[in-house]
């Protein structure tokens, strides 16, 4: 039992961590972006080229390969991001859907559906405390959740960039009125989500194999968890990952296996229709910029 | 706000070429591979526009779409499978079944915003593809259905393809004739209103859920007889066949290529988007695995982000009535602030 609930604990930290950039770029910014398991899968494999040519360690590569993400984001691809946020909704959903289905086939095209795997000297380390077992890439990915839900809630809380994607967040028209440039604001979410996302992705691969289609169901996932914790709200998203973590656990264990899927999306559409704003969002933040 | 057109302009004589010109190509020419294209085209033009009566004139952009399609691919099968019923009656019972669970999802779902509800109804349909591949005593599970090739007209399995070609068209008229009437009566006048503002339909008396429903009801149903017609078509269903999500997106793409919340939108996506999408597997496929997708992925990504309005906006530069694609003008965008929602 208590291994359960451990297990259940660090993969929630694991569901937090791919969901942190999408709460950015979904729960934030409110732009649908059906791509975002693409962005993971695509700095997985980065990660895991740099590993399988330069020998250079998925954790320490994520640090290169984030910034980089960020870099790009703000730059080659920052007409694109504009052009994204000026769309409906509905053109979001399927603008960004059509990106992921080009780069899970560009990854099916270059890297062929093989099942890739990075073997690191820790990959199978594994921890006992007690009769409780875990492995230690999966604690390293959940004390990185932590660390990246705190520093993201400060710096959201206290910067004055962060100060200034709340204040667009809220009220896009009364933002610009202040004074602040909201297409750069929306610019710079964007990429900062997009580098998080692609953080996360290195953390992965010593966990799970990577192959083009690996992306679809950390996406799911991720929607799942942001709309659960409360579209926006940083802590949200670390206690919808533990929710979701744990719930996984627990049924796959009780239930069964294959019921698991079926047992969180039945809490999606719950939490959808009661507590459309998550457990920790604002209430009636969940309309805003809808419609 | 869409003016009112008489039945002159829906049928006038491009749309009636249009209409009739891919059955009768595929009539004509007896070969298999252009039959194939055809009929799957006309199949994926009708399911695009049954998805547009809810999608594009009430502005409900469901991506769960694919649950009604496998609900009349299973319905049908099934009873044909286990009590020997004709699949043209399990056509009938799978169209009330998704039209019945198309209302019970849309009474729950209803109240959704925005990419909420298009969640929710993603949502949906993975819970139904997982229930169908984990209640394996019903639905045979992941290994899916073959249909015993008995051709006869009861059994809804032909030896040649020009009877389905005349099925699959005759589906096609059939459906953008309910989009005509869509477009020309009360109910489809309301839900426009609904699609264009929410509140201004609810002051005029607008019972919106009601007609929402409605349209829940019937664009589910077709949807889910063309699942019937797929299933005898191929000849076998699983549920990486029918409950995919793949075939929703297809349904909306269909709808965005061609002109969404128009009659004819969805049918000219379906001529354009289907054959493409056959000619780049058929040519790449197996040379290039991944080719014929990325090549896709891209034209929809470009069509999309440069031509918001559909093909239908080229053809037609008085406003069509469509959804507006593009976000109102910043400035004048105002939200609501926190708490006032």
């Amino acid at each position: 039992m208590s291994q359960l609930l451990v297990s259940g604990i660090l993969l929630g930290g694991l569901y937090a961590m791919i969901s942190i950039g999408l709460n950015l770029i979904f729960g934030v910014l409110r732009i649908v972006n059906f791509a975002h398991g693409e962005f993971i899968m695509v700095s997985m494999y980065l990660a895991y080229w740099t590993y399988f040519y330069y020998k250079i360690d998925p954790y320490i590569s994520a640090f290169v390969i984030a910034p980089l993400t960020f870099l790009l984001f703000m730059t080659v691809f920052r007409p694109f991001v504009v052009k994204l946020a000026d769309s409906s909704h509905l053109g979001q959903v399927f603008i960004t859907f059509g990106i992921g289905i080009v780069l899970q086939n560009l990854a099916l095209m270059l890297f062929s559906a093989d099942y890739r795997s990075v073997d690191t000297a820790y990959s199978r380390m594994r921890i006992a405390l007690g009769e409780v077992q875990f492995s230690l890439a999966r604690l390293v990915v959940f004390l990185l959740s932590l660390v990246f839900t705190a520093a993201l809630y400060y710096y959201l809380k206290k910067s004055y960039m962060g100060k200034t994607i709340r204040a667009t967040m809220q009220n896009r028209t009364v933002a610009m009125l202040m004074g602040i440039d909201t297409r750069k604001v929306y610019v710079f979410t964007f990429a900062l989500g997009a580098a998080i996302t692609a953080f996360a992705g290195g953390l992965l691969l010593p966990i799970f194999y990577v192959y083009p289609t690996i992306g679809f169901n950390f996406a799911l996932i991720a929607f799942i968890v942001v709309i659960l914790g409360g579209l926006g709200s940083i802590p949200g998203t670390l206690a919808g990952g533990f929710v979701i973590g744990l719930t996984e656990a627990l049924s796959g264990y009780f239930i069964s296996a294959s019921m698991k899927q079926l047992v969180y999306f039945c809490i999606f559409i719950l939490i959808l229709v009661l507590r459309p704003a998550g457990l920790f969002g604002q209430r009636g933040t969940e309309e805003l910029g809808v419609k | 706000m869409t003016k009112h057109r008489s039945l002159k302009h829906e049928f006038g004589p491009i749309r009636i070429v249009l209409l009739v010109l891919p059955a009768l190509l595929a009539l004509v020419i007896p070969n298999a591979f252009v039959r194939d294209i055809a009929i799957l085209m006309m199949l994926w033009s009708a399911a695009a526009s049954a998805w547009n009566l809810l999608g594009g004139f009430a502005g409900q952009l469901s991506i769960g779409h694919t649950a009604f399609f496998g609900i009349g691919a299973y319905t049908s099968t099934l009873l044909y499978i286990n009590f020997s019923v004709s699949p043209w009656i399990g056509m009938i019972a799978g169209a009330l079944m998704a039209a019945l669970i198309g209302v019970i999802l849309g009474s729950i779902t209803f109240p959704l915003k925005g990419p909420f509800f298009s969640l929710s109804t993603l949502a949906f349909a993975e819970i139904v593809r997982i229930i169908s591949i984990s209640w394996s005593d019903l639905t045979r599970g992941s290994q899916g259905i073959v249909i015993k090739y008995t051709p006869g007209f009861g059994k809804f399995v032909f030896d040649s393809p020009v009877p389905y070609i005349l099925i699959a068209w005759l589906f096609m008229i059939g459906v953008y004739g309910v989009a005509v009437y869509f477009n020309n009566s009360r109910l489809g006048f309301y839900l426009m209103a609904y699609r264009e503002s929410e509140d201004a339909a609810r002051a005029l008396g607008i019972n919106t859920v009601t007609v929402r429903l409605k349209a829940a009801a019937i664009s589910a149903g077709l949807t889910a007889m063309l699942g019937t017609f797929y299933a005898q078509y191929i000849l076998f269903i699983d549920p990486e066949s029918v409950f995919i999500v793949d075939n929703s997106l297809q349904m909306v793409l269909l709808s965005l290529v061609g002109g969404i919340g128009t009659t004819i939108g969805p049918i000219i996506g379906g001529y354009i988007m289907v054959p493409l999408g056959q000619l780049l597997r058929s040519t790449f496929g197996d040379a290039v695995p991944g080719f014929h997708l990325v090549v896709y992925g891209l034209c929809m990504v470009l069509i999309l982000m440069y031509l918001p309005g559909g093909i239908v906006s080229l053809l037609n530069r008085r406003p069509f009535g469509g959804i507006r694609l593009k976000r109102p003008d910043r400035r004048r965008d105002g939200h609501g602030s926190v708490g006032n929602a």
